[in-house]
């Protein structure tokens, strides 16, 4: 028996009565530690302040948004541990499809109207159900992702009633660990006995990641076809053509998709983006002003929408909206680091767009302040949009250090390099685009080789000075990291265990394993790792 | 204007659709208040099963509608049949109180089975009221595997179906009783054969095969 009277939940339901119906029904099963939230907004301040062992939420919240909406977001957020229960309610039977063809599904859901007896016999099966599974969240929690794997097989070993469950949680850890072959395998057995959507999204997630893109494309055209409702097959089929440079066939995927669920903020962004890069400026305005507009009372809005939608406005030369705009963001989102540099960056080319140097001077000399004093780590959009106001407001030696930066740490991502070549382009140095791009690659892979040069004649000490001070400088550079693992790793393979770098090499894969777990390079370090680790009797 | 004819239909399936969300919702307060109630009062009990019944009736409602429409398709997930009728059970003991015995078999189950949850609760449901209706002492439910499909099943020690019932299997609306609309078979079979898989159809199978003669009320699923 599951012991209620210790279990903290929260209801979520715009409707008050029904929210005190379920606090009764709760209460009457030894429930006593509940909480209510009317709106989103108000659900995610409490979720982010204390921790819930249960979620019920309504499906249909009023304001714009859903409890599919809140569920994914707080899951990808993490702002929930994957132990915690969450139940969907609903009075819409259509639920069931919307269930089917997201990307994440609640643990259960109960369509009204239901009766009290019903809901007390699937909250016990659903606690049973994270009992079960709770060994493969406890590694999850940690990161452990390959163990997790193991204590799936464990529990299929069993065979609990939980198998389809179990295989599901297996296949996306198969996947995030870049064991796509197996990932492979499992779905298509599932898939053997019947067309279940979620192994078909997985299956086709399995072909993209080792490269097979056009079978990937196929195998979600087919599953669209089927099931024209089925929304993350759209996503991930947006996703695998861009990755296939097919960026006008993703617009129009995402297109379609917002036709079915027009509500679908997240979505509307993607769109935005994806129409940015195909420099369609119409379709972004709109997209990114739907997601400004509807998402005012959303508990999904960030600075970022309105920086987006400014851009496409300065782009579209209506400076004045672009400059409205950066001041909403300013007025709603307050005074943070991170707002203070995307906002003073995007005023500067506004600014210097229309033709008012002195204040894009101003607010550039603000951006960069922003950026030193927080010492802040650029994501890629600002930081390309820093380094373009650089170059066209008198301060090219920071633009080109900035490039050069931006290169070497993602020196092997050619939809990146696209995006800075562009810029380059805009801001007529087309010229020397070759030439910075060029000779930072050339740059950090010379240093790359010194450093590997310097292993093979036996000087580990001097390849993991050199390696290890570049793979942190460019923190995203995969090469760099993993040369610098395999000399950590080589130097107690030979020399003895030196715990301290040995430390350092499980950092650094950790760190690059969830994008990069399935680079076969990847995987023979981790292996080299795990291997020594084992040599010596350290358990890392 | 020529938009206005279907711009007045959108409007009224708006409503339409906006007030039965709020029944709904209604009716999911009603049935959780009723049931913090003590169970003991059969007066309770009574108004429990009268909610359920409405609750019922309204959602055969909805079916036709989709019936008509012709887009009874089932969403399908995988479930466990001990869990189904485990619900099934335990809301069916609450309306029964002492008057009927109501048991479960399942150890021919398979640990999940794909099918359409909400579907198949209201076929059985009916199902399950048909045999309040009919049976002595005993309802049993039960889910085995049958040529490769899921049965669940219903039967009771009853007098068993009439014979124009068992030659229809569901096939058409039959206004047998006087207090039903015979509207629960015929939609059971409409739910059965619903369901697919890989060209396979499940069927609705009537028989007065228990032990005393009484009806077995069955869906097989594929
Ligand atoms: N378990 C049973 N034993 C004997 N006869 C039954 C049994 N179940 C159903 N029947 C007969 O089949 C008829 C049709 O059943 P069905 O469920 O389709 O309609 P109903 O129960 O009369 O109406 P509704 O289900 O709409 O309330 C019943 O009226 C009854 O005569
Ligand atoms: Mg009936």
């Amino acid at each position: 028996m599951i012991d209620y009277s210790k279990k903290r939940v929260l209801i979520v339901d715009d409707s008050q009565a029904m929210c005190s119906s379920l606090r009764i029904t709760l209460s009457n099963f030894g429930i006593t530690r509940s909480e209510a939230s009317y709106t989103a907004g108000e659900a995610i301040y409490r979720i982010r302040s204390r921790e819930f062992d249960m979620i019920v939420c309504d499906y249909n919240l009023g304001d714009g948004t859903d409890g599919q909406q809140l569920l994914e977001f707080v899951r990808r957020e993490g702002l929930i541990s994957p132990s915690v229960v969450f139940l969907m309610v609903t009075a819409e039977r259509s639920y069931e499809k919307v269930v089917l063809c997201a990307e994440m599904a609640p643990d259960d859901y109960l369509l009204k109207p239901f009766t009290a007896e019903t809901m007390r016999l699937r909250l016990e099966r659903v606690f049973d159900k994270k009992e079960a599974f709770s060994r493969i969240y406890t590694q999850l929690t940690q990161r452990h992702l390959d163990k997790a794997v193991e204590e799936c097989d464990r529990l299929l070993a069993q065979k609990t009633r939980y198998s389809i469950d179990v295989m599901r949680t297996k296949g996306e850890l198969l996947l995030e660990l870049g064991r796509e072959d197996e990932a492979r395998a499992l779905y298509e057995e599932i898939l053997h006995l019947r067309v279940v959507p979620w192994a078909r999204l997985g299956l086709a997630r399995a072909m993209h990641n080792s490269g097979e893109l056009d079978s990937a494309m196929g195998e979600l055209r087919e599953a669209i076809a089927e099931m024209p409702e089925y929304l993350a097959a759209y996503d991930t089929l947006a996703e695998v053509q861009g990755a296939a440079g097919m960026g006008e066939e993703a617009q129009e995927t995402l297109q379609s998709a917002l036709k079915i669920a027009p509500g679908n903020l997240v979505r509307q962004t993607a769109l935005g983006e994806v129409a940015y890069r195909n420099q369609d400026l119409e379709t972004a305005g709109k997209a990114f002003e739907t997601v400004v507009d509807k998402g005012r009372y959303s508990f999904l809005r960030t600075y970022k929408d309105y920086v987006n939608l400014s851009r496409v406005q300065m782009d579209q030369k209506q400076f004045d909206k672009a400059v409205r705009t950066i001041g909403n963001a300013r007025d709603s989102f307050g005074d943070s680091p991170e707002v203070e540099l995307a906002a003073s960056t995007m005023e500067s080319l506004i600014q210097h767009a229309a033709e008012n140097e002195a204040a894009a001077k101003v607010a550039l000399a603000r951006a960069l302040k922003a950026r030193d004093d927080a010492k802040l780590q650029l994501s890629d959009q600002v930081a390309v949009d820093l380094a373009r106001s650089a170059f066209l407001n008198g301060e090219e030696e920071i633009g080109r250090q900035m490039v050069r930066e931006m290169v070497s740490n993602y020196y092997d991502d050619a939809r990146f390099q696209q995006s800075v070549r562009n810029m380059l382009e805009a801001v007529g140095r087309g010229e020397e685009s070759k030439a910075l791009i060029e000779d930072s690659v050339v740059a950090v892979v010379k240093l790359n080789n010194e450093g590997v040069m310097k292993a093979r004649q036996g000087d580990m000490a001097g390849a993991i000075e050199l390696l290890l001070e570049a793979a942190n400088r460019m923190p995203q550079n995969i090469q760099l990291a993993l040369n610098a693992a395999q000399a950590l790793i080589v130097e107690s393979d030979r020399h003895g265990w030196h715990d301290e770098h040995m430390r350092e090499a499980k950092r650094l894969v950790d760190m690059h394993e969830p994008v990069h777990g399935h680079l076969a390079k990847f995987k023979k370090i981790k292996a080299y790792l795990k291997d020594v680790g084992l040599k010596f009797g350290v358990n890392l | 204007m020529p938009e206005n004819g279907s711009d007045q239909a959108l409007q009224m399936a708006t409503l339409l659709s906006a007030n039965l969300h709020d029944t709904k919702n209604l009716m999911g307060q009603l049935m959780l208040r009723l049931d913090a109630l003590s169970g003991d009062d059969p007066g309770v009990r009574d108004a429990r099963f009268l909610c359920q019944q409405v609750n019922d009736r309204m959602v055969q409602l909805l079916l036709l509608f989709e019936v008509r429409d012709g887009e009874l398709k089932p969403q399908y997930e995988a479930h466990n049949p001990e869990d189904f009728l485990l619900e099934l059970r335990e809301n069916a003991r609450a309306w029964a109180g002492e008057r009927l015995r109501i048991e479960m078999r399942d150890d021919a189950a398979p640990d999940y089975w794909y099918f359409d949850r909400t579907l198949l609760e209201m076929a059985m449901m009916n199902a399950l009221h048909n045999a309040f209706r009919h049976a002595r002492q005993e309802i049993i439910l039960s889910a085995g595997m049958h040529d490769g499909m899921l049965q669940l099943s219903v039967s009771d020690d009853g007098a068993g179906y009439p014979q124009g019932i068992l030659h229809s299997a569901g096939d058409e609306r039959l206004p047998v009783s006087q207090d039903g609309t015979g509207l629960g078979l015929f939609f059971a079979g409409k739910i059965a054969n619903a369901h697919n898989n890989r060209g396979v159809r499940g069927r609705l199978k009537l028989d007065n095969a228990s032990s005393g003669g009484g009806a077995v009320f069955s869906i097989l699923l594929p």
